[in-house]
């Protein structure tokens, strides 16, 4: 089973969890705005390894957090 | 647990600074429930007053709530509660019970008062046998 941990609650089942998304980062290198909001909206890296992601706990203190999770082990850990 | 009852509950709800709600000046007899840094459940009382000139400070009746002994709480927990109860006290836990949305205010004395929403409260009641 998929457990989360949220930051006010603590590790919980992921059923108590709504997935918000993946933390949308673009790149430095893509300077024109309409270029970027497409990026922003559309383009997903599907990474291997940890990935920062927006998570609800919809269950328990009703709060968006941010969370790292390492699409490999599902590991998670505290964004930088 | 069947002696026992979801009772609804009057208080107050309080969105603020984090900053404001860890000083604020309580009201003789309520209980303080700390859904998280910004938003708090204060349980009977008057009004409470916070520093923080933004706070959101309403009347709340959107829960219900049973105080559980040591022994109901222990039950609870085995049959119904998926994650792990925190070690301290006074402590909050919120999550799942039984499926349901809820919140346990774990009291020094090993009691608990169990939390939640008025419009799962018969949900809840059904599922972990309460009246």
């Amino acid at each position: 089973m998929l457990r989360v941990t949220c930051p006010t609650c603590g590790t919980r089942p992921y059923e108590e969890f709504r997935y918000g998304s993946l933390f949308p980062v673009t790149p430095d290198s893509i300077t024109d705005p309409d270029a970027r909001q497409v990026d922003h909206a559309w383009m997903q890296d599907n990474v291997a390894g940890p990935i920062t992601e927006r998570w609800f706990h919809e269950a328990g203190c009703r709060r968006w957090f941010t969370a790292v999770r390492d699409t490999r082990t599902d590991a998670w850990s505290q964004p930088d | 647990m069947a002696e026992r009852t979801l009772t609804p509950l009057a208080g107050w709800r309080i969105v603020a600074e984090p900053g404001a709600i860890d000083v604020a000046p309580w009201p003789d007899g309520a209980e303080v429930v700390r859904i998280s840094a910004d938003d708090a459940f204060v349980i009977g009382g008057a009004q409470p007053d916070l520093a923080d000139p933004h706070a959101i400070v309403t009347p709340e009746h959107g829960f219900a709530g049973v105080v559980l002994d040591a022994d109901a709480l222990s039950r609870l927990a085995e049959c119904h509660v998926e994650w792990q109860l925190p070690e301290g006290r006074p402590a909050l836990a919120q999550g799942q019970i039984a499926g349901v949305p809820g919140k346990l205010v774990l009291r020094e004395d090993g009691s608990a008062l169990l939390l939640v929403a008025c419009a799962a409260a018969h949900e809840l009641a059904e599922r972990v046998g309460l009246t």
